[in-house]
């Protein structure tokens, strides 16, 4: 799998292409994951996501934070859950071991952090990495959420592309009303450094993705549990602050429906995405409830 | 201050690389890359021993260029661009900076120290903040980088009473003669800290304290506490050095281990090392945005 990523890198580069952002009409897998990462451009010519540096062509992301508002709903396997005016968003995200966490303020004043690790998933209490220290908050299970919140985080525009290049031949690249589409089955695999894909119950669930003219996404279809997620990207730009500017290219709004209701609506103000030190070890009493 | 940047950013991509099984720091500029054939080549040679039955590590650890030659070119003279060095996407420097950024950062979740909830914003704003005057890295100040940053000597010299490791502008002594560490209330605080040496067969085994707490573990923030242990471990077989470092730290959620780097045997018995140009930060004050290469 590893070898097949770096293959789409390379033999890309061999072939040069020019840049035709703007009339998709290729599809060829390995160009379009490459295009959608950002091969072929730079700060003069920014496409795709931007997750490939150096000379190596190489896919170079695996963290990133973001601070955003709007509102949100929990999705379990037994429905929705209230929907929540936020009042602040900060969120970390670990695409190589893989993890993510929200660290979430209501409207109301009332904290909640999300995290999943792989396949473990927990609330933190009181403080970010809560139980893992002794006096620095604690941590309470919630594996039931585990796929639910791996869920977003291979929803998000970065993991769509993990999880694409992690599909390898079992993507598929065809031309939508002069889209460019991606078809592909969340799969579980290692084939970069920088990404890891745990999907738990995800594993096989068809993705469609649907491609704007600079190769980024705009829309994921999905049908998990007899319900249809349709997640929607838009107003792309490098969110990262005005002296801190990386390339890497983020949509400043995520809408996601399940069978038409919203479950989330974010607008993100601020992102930084130079791989950020982020952690999510998962804390004992975690592990122990999980009988791991 | 141009000179310092392309010597600092270089510095750093090579630490970025060193991060691999082989130390290609080790032959930038001079020797070409460390192979795994060449490897195995330089390890089927006989180990030399010392009179008393230890291995000599004394030797140049580091590839060195006839005196008068030039460095290979940096510019790609066809196409423009600064290949050689300024690695990115396009080649271009426009691109390198924010992709040296990027990619400095690629540190796989077990490569990281595991620092304590507690300690994760200091983390996260010595990151962000490493090139300003808010959290400057003490790298870029020109400090010592420390023990085990500095990671592989350039060359060794070694006594029965002592090894005198010898980097680019500094020295340490690691004694071998049986002592063990001062009393903690004789500590005086210090870059390298205090080294002693013992022989776990063929393999050197350095235990350090002693440390002032100001060096970094590395370019992303990675400070560190005067509580800091290091234990590093060196094996020569045949030409080949082999170092690898565990660092405990009061900071830390658990033991942080760096390596292994390979390096070969300068085969060069005229070899010299070059004098390093002194560092002499200029920057920081012309430092105007956050991003760095």
């Amino acid at each position: 799998m590893r070898g097949y990523a770096a293959a789409v890198a390379m033999a890309v580069v061999a072939a040069s292409p020019a840049i035709d952002a703007q009339q998709q009409t290729t599809t060829d897998l390995k160009q379009v994951l490459f295009r959608m990462a950002g091969g072929g451009g730079g700060f003069r010519n920014p496409l795709g996501l931007g997750l490939i540096r150096g000379n190596q062509n190489e896919d170079s992301v695996l963290s990133l934070e973001f601070w955003a508002t709007g509102t949100m709903r929990d999705v379990t396997g037994k429905g929705l859950g209230p929907q929540i005016q936020l009042k602040s968003l900060y969120g970390q995200i670990g695409y190589d071991f893989p993890g993510m966490r929200l660290d979430i303020t209501r409207a109301d004043g009332q904290r909640e952090i999300q995290v999943v690790s792989g396949t473990f998933a927990w609330n933190e209490i009181d403080k970010i990495g809560g139980g893992l220290q002794p006096g620095w908050g604690s941590a309470v299970p919630a594996m039931e959420t585990v796929t639910d919140r791996l869920l977003r985080l291979w929803t998000t525009p970065i993991g769509l592309y993990k999880a694409a290049a992690t599909a390898g031949a079992k993507a598929q690249v065809t031309i939508e009303n002069g889209a460019t589409v991606l078809t592909f089955p969340f799969t579980a695999g290692k084939p970069l450094p920088t990404a890891y894909l745990v999907v738990g119950q995800l594993e096989g669930t068809p993705v469609k993705v649907t491609l704007d003219s600079l190769y980024r996404p705009a829309r994921a279809d999905l049908r998990f549990r007899n319900q249809v997620y349709v997640t929607t990207y838009s107003g792309y730009g490098d969110l990262n602050e005005a002296d801190y500017k990386s390339d890497v290219y983020t949509p400043a709004r995520i809408v996601q429906t399940v069978d038409g209701q919203p479950v989330l609506d974010l607008t993100v103000q601020k992102t930084n995405t130079y791989n950020p030190y982020i952690l999510m070890p998962v804390p004992e009493s975690v592990q122990k409830a999980a009988g791991r | 201050m141009k000179q310092r940047f392309v010597i600092s950013s270089i510095g750093a991509l090579i630490a970025a690389i060193s991060l691999g099984s082989t130390d290609l720091a080790a032959q930038f500029g001079g020797g070409g890359g460390v192979t795994p054939a060449a490897i195995k080549e330089a390890q089927s040679k006989p180990t030399p021993k010392r009179a008393s039955g230890v291995p000599d590590f004394t030797g140049l650890w580091v590839q060195t260029r006839p005196r008068g030659a030039n460095p290979p070119a940096a510019l790609d003279q066809a196409s423009g661009n600064f290949t050689n060095v300024l690695r990115s996407r396009t080649g271009t420097a426009v691109d390198f900076e924010r992709d040296a950024g990027v990619r400095q950062r690629v540190f796989p979740r077990e490569a990281r120290p595991w620092y304590r909830p507690s300690q994760w914003q200091q983390v996260q704003f010595n990151d962000v903040h490493g090139h300003s005057l808010q959290a400057p890295d003490p790298d870029f100040l020109c400090m010592p980088a420390g023990v085990p940053r500095i990671g592989i000597p350039q060359e060794i010299v070694q006594t029965d009473r002592q090894m005198i490791f010898i980097y680019p502008l500094h020295i340490r002594r690691i004694y071998i003669d049986g002592r063990e560490h001062p009393p903690e209330e004789q500590w005086l605080g210090t870059w390298f800290g205090h080294s002693v040496g013992r022989w776990d067969g063929d393999t050197l085994v350095i235990s350090s304290v002693d440390f002032n707490g100001l060096e970094w573990l590395g370019w992303p923030g990675w400070f560190t506490s005067p509580d800091k242990k290091v234990t590093e471990r060196m094996r020569r077989v045949g030409n080949s050095l082999t170092w690898e470092a565990e660092v405990t730290d009061t900071l830390l959620l658990q033991p942080w281990k760096t390596g292994p780097q390979t390096r070969l045997l300068n085969p060069d018995p005229m070899g010299e090392v070059e004098e390093p140009l002194p560092c002499v930060e200029r920057d920081l004050q012309h430092i105007v945005t956050r991003e760095r290469g």
